[in-house]
């Protein structure tokens, strides 16, 4: 049974992996753009909604409605300035930029705020959990977690195929030359798909911020499981990243149900496990040029 | 053909790849409802003039009037949304779009006029059956046509039609050139690039010849012989029976 209750923790588990993840995702697919900052942007939504929630007496578990926003927009505005300048020069510059921008971000935490773990406590809720039986536990959070997981990415899915925001971006991640040919301002594309990126990216941290503890240095950690999620799912494919997520959170699970040491190793060994019989993900199937 | 009444004018155009000058001071004047064909060899900078014309290329010197207005230091989508719609060599598709995506990302800054969606299937018709087909999909034939089809639902003033020809079946090739009058007559003036000479002279009613960057003949078909645009497009004076054994 505690095998089974490893399985169902490590599904739980996937639902956060794959909201971190999927703004990563995004940004890959449509720029070609791996930010090494990506998850230190969560790690500063956590630290945002620790500052603004107070003074807008909302009750911690909404702070997401006012972080999300701020984020979406710094994310439009870090595109269109630091980011399209670093893209303009060539990919190694936004790898070296990211880089950079989730040094300073960890050592600016670092100072305004120690190195202590921070955490958004809301309460009761946290506890709440269904037990089917005695040695399975799913807790109501976790579970709404994965669920808003689905709901973000299936309407990711849907915005980007059904409507016409959704078609631009497509079209730029196709070809952007050619995006320009019939009108379309590639900038600002990439501004909107940035815009989405660091939204998802500040709801993942503020769920993993009411969930446990984060401090200035949990970055790496973050960036590494989404980078392993969207790798595990194949880059370009939405619903390959919940999976990518999920089979990356079960490994870890039952890693741990083995030895409590084997928890992040064995989400690695199948990771690299992944990399090495399908390159392309379990269901990548873009060829990029 | 004074400037006055030129719709597209370019003006002095330099442009350079890095240290190399691939397009040399190149003048030219489209008028309202001409198309205007640019020929010349491989590296010629026919390709370069026009990628430049469309706002992609950055030129050294020299400016690109649409109308009156400067364009020259314009972004290709304001270039597109001023009238200048190009076709780019290669097709360029949205490979991962469906045709009929493709055609409505072609819309997305559509000026007013006669061609939206519709009137693409009305054009080729085979379009509607499979317009919901990926364009990576298609042939190279078809491909083009939906390029073609893409910078048309934008309502271009002048159509910028980069080698067509380039590795479509010579029947491919007429039935795409035969689609040229038709444009004309809705409005459409067309600015093309082609190595190949036959097809250009057939359709064009003013051809320009480029040889190194620099124009070598320019004038209507009828009034330009064989001779002189051979040697205008390779560059060799008249000694063909010198070189007779």
């Amino acid at each position: 049974m505690s095998w089974l209750n490893a399985v169902i923790q490590g599904v739980l588990t996937g639902g956060f992996y794959a909201l971190f993840a999927c703004g990563l995702s995004l940004l890959f697919g449509v720029m070609g753009i791996i930010n090494l900052a990506h998850g230190d942007i969560a790690v500063i939504a956590g630290y945002v909604a620790v500052l603004l929630i107070p003074a807008t007496h909302l009750p911690v578990v909404w702070s997401f409605v006012v972080v999300v926003p701020i984020f979406a927009i710094g994310g439009y505005i870090l595109q269109r300035t630091l980011l399209q300048a670093s893209l303009d020069r060539d990919p190694f510059t936004t790898l070296l930029v990211t880089f950079g921008l989730s040094v300073v971000a960890e050592n600016a935490l670092l100072e305004a705020f120690s190195s202590n773990g921070q955490s958004l406590n809301i309460g009761s809720l946290i506890a709440y959990s269904f037990n089917p039986s005695t040695a399975i536990s799913l807790s109501y959070f976790s579970l709404t977690v994965l669920g808003v997981a689905v709901v973000v990415l299936g309407s990711l899915q849907l915005f980007l195929s059904r409507t016409g925001t959704g078609r631009l971006i497509r079209a730029v991640a196709d070809d952007k030359e050619a995006a320009q040919l019939v009108g379309v301002n590639y900038r600002h594309i990439f501004g909107i798909a940035a815009a989405i990126a660091f939204a998802t990216v500040a709801l993942a941290g503020i769920a993993s911020g009411m969930y446990t503890e984060f401090a200035p240095t949990s970055g790496p950690a973050n960036l590494l499981f989404a980078f392993e999620s969207v790798v595990i799912g194949g880059i370009g494919s939405l619903w390959g990243t919940l999976v990518g997520g999920i089979v990356l959170g079960i490994a870890q699970q039952i890693g741990a149900q083995i030895n409590p040491a084997y928890q992040v190793l064995a989400g690695h060994i199948v990771f690299l496990a992944v990399l090495a019989v399908r390159p392309r993900g379990l269901f990548g199937m873009r060829t990029s040029q | 053909m004074s400037a006055a009444s030129a719709l597209l004018e370019v003006d002095g155009l330099t442009v350079h790849h890095g240290q190399l000058c691939a397009v040399r001071d190149v003048s030219l004047s489209v008028r309202a409802g001409e198309t205007y064909a640019i020929i010349g060899a491989n590296g010629a900078g026919k390709s370069t003039l026009l990628r430049t014309i469309a706002g992609l290329h950055r030129a050294t010197s020299g400016r690109v009037l649409l109308d009156g207005v400067d364009l020259t230091s314009a972004r290709p989508d304001a270039r597109l949304a001023a009238g200048l719609a190009l076709v780019p060599e290669g097709r360029r598709l949205f490979a991962s779009l469906t045709v009929e995506e493709n055609l409505l990302v072609g819309a997305y800054r559509a000026r007013k006029g006669p061609f939206d969606v519709a009137r693409i299937y009305e054009l080729f018709e085979w379009m509607v059956a499979r317009r919901k087909q990926r364009a990576s999909q298609l042939s190279g034939g078809e491909q083009q046509a939906v390029a073609i089809g893409r910078a048309l639902v934008a309502n271009p003033r002048v159509l910028l039609l980069d080698e067509l020809s380039l590795g479509l079946a010579p029947v491919v090739v007429q039935r795409i050139y035969a689609l040229l009058p038709e444009l004309t007559t809705s409005g459409v003036t067309v600015l093309l690039v082609e190595q190949d000479v036959g097809q250009a002279t057939r359709v064009a009613t003013h051809v320009q010849c480029l040889l190194e960057g620099s124009t070598t003949l320019q004038g209507a078909p009828a009034d330009l012989t064989r001779e002189q645009i051979e040697a205008a497009y390779f560059g060799v004076a008249h000694d063909h029976e010198n070189l007779a054994p």
